[in-house]
């Protein structure tokens, strides 16, 4: 039986825009389980991204709880959110939102300082590491400026897993990038999440969705579909990319 | 679009319209007041509008003969005498002793009708003062903090101040003999026990000023002890016009100051707000819109809110101008504006604009280097900026970041040192400008060439009394002085030194060791054949320190070396010293003889105590800490300058929070997004503030150093430069406490700033 790492019970997120609501997230009730690679897709408006902040403590609910990591994020306050930020979980965005006067090698150790009972040497070893397992060394020195598209996120990426979070967030993070620096990311989360990080991720792209173990579909800001995958392995990508479209095309995708 | 602009970056352009609004406010205050007050002063005192001279002579008999010569000289008319009495006696006011010093009373008849403007500041308005009531002049009221319905004995009679009263003859104490009037009654029974007095004024149909005074001299040289003043309508000019150009001519000039300071702002944030909108520009020249039409986006927002902000600025600075205008003149007659006020604000308007849009074309030139396809590839994944390497490595804390981000934005951390730093030197300047005129009577030395002493002791110089300062243990030293005495001065053709009344100062020994009088140049005089002038007299004279030239003082002629330069501000800066073994070759009156013994106390001996003992060992003397006479000088000038540099001070003090205010909310609206990753990686609220806050506290505390340091080398120049007087003075304490002033204001702002942050939720500020 799978660890439940996200849980959450009714869950509604409503904007308030001039003197009309706009209800994006309806009553939604989900599990998300350790080790998995969840991809939430849907269409344009249908909430995903609002989903995910609400989840990952980027933004408050207008309803419901969250239980992350058997915490109820609804209840916590600033400071405690905080700490879950800075130990449990980790974010990759669209725009990467890399620290700009910081070179690689800053940006991603400077998330791991403070993080848990690691001395500075040790989180810059670790960075480093991190950095040469993405191939990332040679750059090390160089200020976002000086980077491609791929290497800023992989880069991201890499700041995501130098503290050590138990979930990754993703916001459509190769929503920038090129088919070449898009499939470098996909293989370094495919690799991470093998080895055992809980990844969530919104996505629109078909083949970030093939890397899925797990895909939910929403649909008006209600669940409207989960499928389950399984590992991602690179020769049964044909079979899961026809198993996935049937699935969304049955969704009005 | 360029009005959608404005609407979306309301509180950027806000911020700017303040900035430029303060400005132009603090520019066309001290241009208006400046402009205004010279044209009103020349005018009031023009010949034509007040006589030439105003002689005061003590006898009928001296009258007569100044009545008989007139007859005689086709170019002199005598266009009033008054009648007065001459108050030299110790007073009291509401029963509380002062001590006496010039102060004459003119019998008026009715003031609407006099040759001189007299309003009514306070009190009754009748034509004349009534029975056993005397009108005082409003400089002399201020002074000695006399109110409408006060008593004033003299000579154990009690007179009641009818009526405060402004009049030309009294704009200020540097110079005047403060008039008092009351009617033919009062002055009848006055007379009994005071001195007699008149006033003559006279008019020449000559240039100038000099014909008149020097026919007074003329008619009377047989009698020159009948004569107690002579001054003309060009002095009293002088003694205001030389404070009004000062305070006009330093406040225009930190407007200016301050307008750069502006302009640096102004063209920072363009330019800032440019390189954040680069994708936009990409996308506007990809859609077809020219340079010219993207260009004229800011050149237009920016100049309307100038518009606005400049032209606010200018009217309001009215205000300013009415006060300093007010603190000047309030002394002389009821002042209004003209329509120069009107050229001059809309000359300040057009004159800013102007320079606003060059600078603001200069800015946006930068829109043309800018090609649609790399501005497209930029935006979120990259910038231009080259950075440099961090000052600190493996920054983590609050601190350290701070510092790294200072020295990666140099230019932006450059902008704000830059503006802090001319705030805090402008506002440590006019604090301690008003310091040093406040301290100016305790320094006597440097500002009224008196001795620097603890004590001041005037009346019977008597045997009994050098006994006293010989063998008291209360007296470290003491130095006897003639000062403040008139002589006429006149030299050789070519000096340009030729002076009725020149203000003389006559010691023992005139030495700096003993007099502290300090010498911009050469040294005080030695023996009788030397002597000094003021900064004044020489620089408009070919003979300089070290010349010997030939001076008849008067009328007894001779020649001495010129071993010194020095400053005063008595007597609009004209002023001798001389060594008292010439005194008595000159000397031929018994009332020129104005003896003051300066005495220095040994530390720690209290004042009052020495006063106590003095007076009852020694009998017919009289003892201040500073001479009546310099203090009415210095508190003149004080009440003045005060007011002036207090609004000068919180005016720049409110331009640099301005300022700051703008630079924050930039750094905010520049920053959101950062601050959301910051938020998203799960740096605190707490954090993100102090990293703020500490950058700012860094940035000031650089700012505050080199102000500092600037205003430390430069403050004792600029204020002889303004001032004409070595006399600046360096409050430790008004420095400290404006410093921790803007200190504390711009920190309590950076922390105001960190509120909203906390109320945002990471996905909005970088959705932002």
């Amino acid at each position: 039986m799978k660890k439940v790492i996200i849980k959450t019970n009714r869950l509604c997120k409503s904007y308030i825009v001039g003197k009309q609501g706009n209800h994006v997230l309806k009553n939604i009730d989900l599990e998300i389980y350790d080790g998995d690679f969840t991809v939430i897709m849907g269409r344009s408006g249908s909430g995903k991204s609002t989903l995910l902040y609400s989840l990952s403590t980027m933004d408050q609910p207008t309803r419901g709880n969250i239980f992350l990591l058997d915490q109820d994020i609804t209840k916590l306050n600033e400071k405690e959110i905080t700490k879950i930020r800075k130990n449990k979980i980790s974010f990759v965005f669209q725009s990467i939102n890399l620290i700009p006067d910081m070179t690689a090698l800053e940006n991603v150790a400077y998330s791991g300082y403070g993080c848990g009972q690691r001395t500075k040497a040790e989180v810059n070893e670790q960075a480093l590491e991190l950095l040469r397992q993405f191939d990332l060394e040679e750059v090390k020195d160089n200020y976002p400026s000086e980077m491609s598209g791929g290497q800023q996120q992989r880069i991201a990426v890499a700041r995501a897993l130098i503290t050590g979070s138990e979930i990754l967030f993703g916001d459509e993070p190769t929503g920038a990038l090129n088919s070449t620096a898009s499939e470098q990311v996909l293989d370094l989360l495919t690799k991470i999440n093998k080895e055992g990080q809980s990844i969530v991720m919104v996505t629109h792209d078909l083949k970030a969705a093939r890397r899925a173990t797990r895909l939910l579909y929403l649909n008006d800001g209600k669940i409207d579909g989960d499928l389950q995958l399984g590992t991602y392995e690179e020769q049964d990508e044909k079979a899961r990319a026809k198993v996935i479209e049937d699935f969304l095309k049955e969704r009005g995708w | 679009m360029w009005l959608r602009k404005i609407q979306r970056k309301k509180l950027q352009y806000s911020l700017v319209a303040l900035i430029l609004f303060f400005t132009s406010m603090i520019l066309s205050g001290c241009l208006i007041f400046t402009v205004e007050s010279s044209v009103f002063l020349n005018r009031y005192y023009s010949k034509g509008n007040l006589p030439d001279t105003f002689a005061i002579v003590k006898t009928t008999e001296a009258v007569n003969m100044l009545q008989k010569a007139e007859k005689e000289n086709e170019h002199i008319k005598i266009d009033r005498v008054w009648d007065g009495v001459d108050v030299l006696n110790m007073y009291a006011i509401n029963g509380k002793e002062k001590s006496a010093f010039y102060t004459y009373f003119y019998q008026i008849e009715d003031y609407t009708n006099e040759i001189v403007d007299i309003s009514i500041y306070k009190g009754e308005e009748t034509k004349a003062p009534k029975d056993g009531e005397i009108w005082i002049s409003k400089v002399f009221a201020d002074l000695n903090d006399i109110k409408v319905g006060d008593l004033l004995t003299i000579q154990h009679i009690n007179y009641r101040v009818g009526a405060i009263v402004k009049n030309p003859l009294a704009p200020s104490s540097t110079v005047s003999i403060m008039p008092a009037f009351c009617n033919k009654n009062t002055y009848e029974k006055m007379k009994v026990n005071n001195g007699d007095i008149h006033m003559v004024f006279l008019t020449s149909d000559k240039e100038g000023v000099e014909y008149s005074n020097e026919f007074v001299k003329t008619v009377l040289k047989d009698q020159p002890e009948s004569i107690s003043y002579v001054e003309s309508r060009k002095e009293k000019l002088d003694s205001i016009h030389i404070i009004g150009l000062l305070f006009g001519g330093i406040g225009a000039i930190a407007s200016i100051m301050i307008f750069v300071v502006s302009l640096v702002i102004v063209k920072y944030i363009i330019k800032s707000n440019i390189s954040k909108e680069y994708h936009v520009i990409g996308i506007y020249k990809a859609l077809g819109d020219s340079n010219k039409k993207i260009q004229g986006i800011y050149l237009k927002s920016f100049s309307l809110i100038g518009m606005i902000g400049i032209s606010l600025g200018a009217v309001v600075g009215i205000l300013i101008a009415n006060f300093m205008y007010r603190s000047l003149l309030g002394n002389l007659t009821n002042v209004g504006f003209t329509y120069l006020t009107v050229i001059v604000i809309l000359g300040t308007i057009v004159a800013l604009m102007l320079v606003l849009i060059v600078s603001l074309r200069s800015s946006v030139n930068i829109v043309r280097k800018i090609s649609p396809v790399e501005a497209l590839r930029m935006g979120m994944t990259s910038t231009k900026k080259k950075l440099t390497r961090s000052v600190i490595k493996n920054a983590h804390s609050p601190f350290a970041v701070a510092v790294n981000e200072i020295a990666k934005y140099k230019w932006n951390s450059i902008l704000v040192i830059f503006l802090l730093s001319v705030s805090f030197f402008l506002s440590l300047f006019f604090i301690n400008m008003k310091n040093s005129m406040e301290k100016s009577s305790e320094h006597g030395d440097k500002w009224f060439s008196i001795p620097k002493a603890d004590a001041t002791i005037s009346g019977t110089m008597s045997d009994e009394l050098a006994e006293y300062l010989q063998t008291s243990d209360y007296v470290a030293s003491y130095q006897k002085g003639n000062v403040l005495v008139n002589f006429d001065f006149a030299g050789p053709e070519d000096a340009n030194i030729d002076f009725k009344s020149l203000m003389c100062s006559i010691f023992d020994d005139p030495s700096t060791e003993t007099t502290k009088i300090p010498y911009a140049s050469g040294r005080a005089p030695q023996n009788a054949h030397e002597i000094a002038f003021t900064r004044v007299i020489l620089k408009d004279s070919p003979y300089q320190v070290g010349d010997y030239i030939t001076m008849t003082i008067n009328g007894y002629q001779d020649a001495f070396l010129i071993t010194g330069m020095f400053d005063s501000m008595m007597n609009n800066k004209r002023a001798t010293i001389l060594q008292s073994d010439i005194y008595e070759q000159f000397s031929n009156s018994e009332q020129d003889n104005i003896t003051y013994m300066f005495v220095k106390l040994n530390d720690s001996v209290p004042y009052d105590e020495f006063v106590t003992d003095i007076t009852n060992h020694v009998d017919g003397i009289s003892v201040n800490q500073v001479l009546p006479e310099i203090k009415a000088a210095a508190d003149s000038v004080v009440t003045m300058a005060r007011p002036i540099c207090l609004v000068l001070v919180l005016v720049f003090i409110l331009f640099s929070i301005i300022n700051i205010i703008n630079l924050l909310a930039m750094e905010q609206i520049n920053h959101r997004t950062l601050y959301g990753i910051l938020k998203s990686l799960g740096f605190s609220n707490a954090y993100i503030c102090m990293k703020s806050t500490i950058k700012i506290m860094l940035l000031t505390i650089v700012s505050v150093a080199i102000a500092l340091t600037a205003f430390l080398a430069s403050f004792q120049k600029l204020f002889l430069l303004g001032a004409g007087v070595d006399g600046a003075v360096i409050s430790t304490v008004d420095t400290i406490v404006v410093v921790a002033i803007i200190f504390a204001l711009i920190l309590a702002i950076t922390m105001v700033f960190c509120v909203p942050l906390r109320k945002i939720a990471p996905k909005d500020l970088m959705e932002e």
